[in-house]
């Protein structure tokens, strides 16, 4: 048992993040997660958005042809809606199966920094999330609608539009870690995350009713800035943005705060 | 003296509500020694375990892992230990290889090339290395606690905690993480919880046993073995033992004896504070002085699950 030729790792602050991104990092890569998923989202997402152009071609005849920003909008709302509901469920297990299955007390037996499990999770999920999700499904998104209706879109406003789009997946992805780390099941988190992510638009228009500027706080203003943005018109509020970067780390610093009291 | 102790708790107190899962603990584990951590179903071992580990968090009390302390050293603490839990569980799509590696790369920094040899090395030791390559999700539960074992002493720590590491198994896989444990003892200290006495007294040091959360004895095997206030010997003689109980009761040495008679025998205990007196003398008096007829002699050797099995009983 000589180990003299090996360097042993010094503990700090952020003990062991390396290797548990690279433990999550083996998740995407295991059983190639990362090629499913993304095959799933062209069909969920660029898949949908053809079939309701080609739903519109009667007799070889082309009819009520959708404009430039029908098509980008049905891109992004595409990207949004069915790009949360997607976070929620690919992340929902992420902490709390770990909790239940044991893996996590296991991790958590070796010199590692709780602080590290929570920012690996989050880290490693949002580079494939919004690589999968957002930027290689709004990639094809822009060489179809270019292919199609010629080069309409700025390439700089579309790449802003879809950091937009990522920060509205951000937005569910720290809630749903953030609800794994508070609750045993994934009832609540589900229920919780899906509920709110369906009742926007009603929290939205009470809120309204209470200050006119709440309403803007809602996650889905942006998928309505990242629209605004990909097709060069004006923001009409910055207020969606700035909530979400306030939401995305708030919800992480919870999650972080409340990791640390957890017990296994 | 606590710089020979590896685990040094005071007063160590966990509750879960009104439960108190642990109580007011004093746990001593001497370095270097095999440690047996005893105790009924819910006795609460693993909560004492977790606690060490930083799992979770004392309502009371403190304590010295390593010399280091466990509320704010956590990390460092870990960095010197190996776990094994009682019901392991790894990350199913790994192999036993990159479980290993996994667990390794919290411990060195590098070269990969020393690191996949130190995985090498532990893979032959735990006998694991004909199934390094194979996903871990097809492995039976001895291979599953070999690994767990490997996974526990790859980082070399300077303390191996096992929570249960025989429950499961069936008496070849029992035999061979006892030698495994006994291996281990040669560079670590190896403290060990189980219910199962046989294993405790075959390879243990030591041991503490634990009941409804309260430390009831703590103690060498040996002298928990022998009796904890002095040795005891046993002389069974033909027909009456009162000649034999009167001059045995006049020795200084002598600070107890206890007659039971059965059928025409009769058997003297005697429990002794001096064992050269008792060994030279106790026998000479009994036939010679006492002109007992003695159809038996000898020291008396407990049984652990007998001792545990009072401990236990008397303090309910």
């Amino acid at each position: 048992m000589t180990s003299q030729e090996l360097t042993v790792k010094k503990s700090g602050g952020y003990s062991g993040l390396s290797n548990l991104l690279r433990l999550e990092n083996s998740k995407w890569l295991a059983n190639r997660r990362w090629l499913i998923q993304s095959f799933v989202w062209f069909f969920l997402v660029n898949g949908i958005g053809l079939l309701m152009v080609v739903n519109d071609v009667i007799d070889g005849i082309y009819v009520n042809i959708p404009t430039v920003p029908d098509m980008v909008t049905i891109l992004f709302q595409l990207m949004g809606t069915l790009g949360a509901i997607g976070v929620i469920v690919l992340t929902q297990g992420d902490i709390i199966k770990e909790k239940q299955l044991g893996t996590m007390s296991w991790v958590l037996s070796s010199p590692v920094a709780r602080v590290s499990v929570i920012l690996s999770k989050l880290v490693v999920n949002a580079l494939y999330i919004t690589g999968i999700l957002v930027f290689l499904q709004g990639s094809l998104g822009y060489l179809l609608l270019n292919f199609s209706y010629g080069p309409v879109l700025s390439v700089n406003a579309f790449i802003v539009s879809l950091g937009i789009q990522a920060l509205h997946l951000l937005f569910w992805l720290s809630l749903s870690l953030m609800l794994g780390v508070f609750f045993r099941a994934r009832g609540p988190l589900l229920g919780i995350s899906l509920g709110f992510m369906f009742l926007q638009p009603i929290i939205g228009s009470f809120l309204g009713r209470i200050q006119p500027w709440l309403q803007r706080l809602m996650p889905d203003g942006l998928v309505v800035s990242a629209i605004q943005v990909a097709l060069s018109e004006p923001l009409t509020t910055s207020a969606p943005l700035l909530s979400g970067v306030f939401c995305v780390i708030f919800f992480t610093a919870l999650a972080i705060w409340r990791f640390e009291k957890e017990e296994f | 003296m606590s710089e020979n102790l590896v685990i040094n708790t005071h007063g160590l107190t966990k509750s879960f509500g009104d439960v108190k899962a642990l109580n007011a603990l004093d746990l001593k584990v001497p370095k270097n020694s095999i440690f047996g951590f005893l105790g009924p179903n819910g006795a609460g071992k693993t909560t004492a375990i977790k606690l060490v580990l930083g799992l979770t968090k004392p309502t009371a009390g403190s304590a010295e892992i390593l010399g280091k302390d466990m509320k704010t050293d956590s990390i460092e603490i870990r960095s010197k230990i190996g776990y094994l839990a009682q019901d392991p569980r790894y990350y199913e799509y790994m192999t036993a290889r990159e479980t290993l590696r996994f667990k390794a790369r919290f411990f060195y920094e590098g070269p990969k090339k020393g690191i996949e040899n130190k995985i090498e090395e532990t893979l032959e030791l735990v006998k694991l290395d004909d199934k390094a390559d194979r996903p871990i999700k097809g492995f039976s539960g001895g291979e599953r606690q070999r690994l767990g074992i490997a996974q526990a002493m790859i980082s070399d720590p300077e303390l191996i905690i096992l929570d249960e590491p025989t429950a499961s198994l069936d008496p070849m896989g029992r035999r061979d993480v006892l030698e495994l444990m006994e291996a281990l003892s040669a560079y670590a200290t190896v403290f060990y919880s189980t219910h199962i006495l046989d294993d405790v007294q075959r390879v243990s040091d030591a041991v503490a046993i634990l009941r409804k959360g309260e430390l009831i004895a703590q103690a060498p095997i040996n002298e928990l073995l022998n009796g904890r206030d002095g040795t005891v010997y046993y002389v069974t003689v033909k027909n009456s033992a009162e000649p034999a109980l009167s001059i045995l009761k006049r020795q200084n040495w002598v600070s107890n004896v206890s007659v039971s008679e059965t059928g025409l025998n009769s058997t003297l205990r005697i429990r002794v504070t001096d064992d050269q007196a008792a060994e030279d003398e106790l026998l000479k008096l009994a036939v010679n002085e006492a002109s007992a007829k003695v159809v038996e002699f000898g020291q008396k050797h407990y049984d652990l699950e007998e001792i545990f099995l009072n401990l236990v009983e008397v303090e309910q």
